[in-house]
């Protein structure tokens, strides 16, 4: 037997599930899971791994759109796949009835729940118009290669 | 009625007669369907009796005004990459 360096695996999963806090962290209210959003954002915007927080700036507007975007549903705790920590909403995201005239083509997934909406994850697609259509953003398969997000 | 026979007493018919058969024929060849369940009687008859073939209906024009329009696109993951670094 030989020790082996490592990050350990289930710290990957913890890291999602908010059970460390190397630097300054906050003063949580519950036990419960936070609340998740997904933004949707004009194909001229600026978003991607530097945002730290949600931003309204270049976020699509339109009939049946609210600023902020929609709810994203976390039914399935983030969990291990191999050594990569994973996690997908366990529902598409879906804007109903929308008219979205100009181009978009990226979203942001962000935590509704803390105070200054801190930012997740950017996603990008291809470039969409919507006109009085429902727009559905279908979740990846729920693996080590594909989740939503992945700690590898 | 047989063929020949149906020929023979079209012919015998006088003059005045046979035009009015020979005009029924052509209006009927000139109706016939061209349905492939009749074969291509329609087109034939009317070969054989020079009637030019029935020009096809148009076809409807798509409406150029846009639709209410259902999008569904598939998301793709994002990975960070977790590595534990080696002492000094």
């Amino acid at each position: 037997m030989a020790n082996t360096q490592a990050l350990c695996s289930q710290f990957k999963v913890d890291i999602l599930n908010g059970l460390h806090a190397f630097g300054a962290s906050v003063v949580r209210g519950a036990t419960t899971k936070d609340a998740y959003k997904a933004a949707l954002y004009l194909a001229s915007a600026s978003r991607g791994a530097s945002d730290t927080v949600y931003n309204s700036t270049g976020e699509v507007s339109g009939t049946n759109y609210s600023a902020g975007g929609v709810a994203v549903t976390t039914g399935t705790a983030p969990t291990l796949s191999g050594t990569t920590a994973i996690f997908t909403p366990s529902a598409s995201i879906v804007f109903t009835t929308v008219t979205l005239s100009t181009a978009f083509d990226a979203v942001l997934i962000y935590n509704d729940t803390s105070a200054t909406k801190l930012a997740v994850s950017v996603h990008t697609f291809g470039s969409q118009t919507v006109t009085a259509g429902t727009f559905t953003l279908t979740m990846p398969t729920h693996d080590a290669s594909n989740a939503l997000i992945r700690i590898a | 009625m047989e063929r020949q026979q149906l020929l023979d007493a079209l012919s015998a018919l006088p003059d005045e007669a046979f035009a009015h058969v020979a005009a029924v024929c052509h209006d009927i060849a000139r109706r016939l369907p061209d349905d492939p369940a009749f074969g291509p009687v329609g087109v034939g008859a009317r070969a054989c009796l020079g009637i030019p073939e029935p020009k096809p209906a148009p076809q409807a024009v798509p409406d150029a005004t846009p639709t209410a329009n259902d999008v569904t696109v598939g998301l793709t993951g994002v990975e960070g990459n977790g590595e534990a670094g080696g002492l000094g």
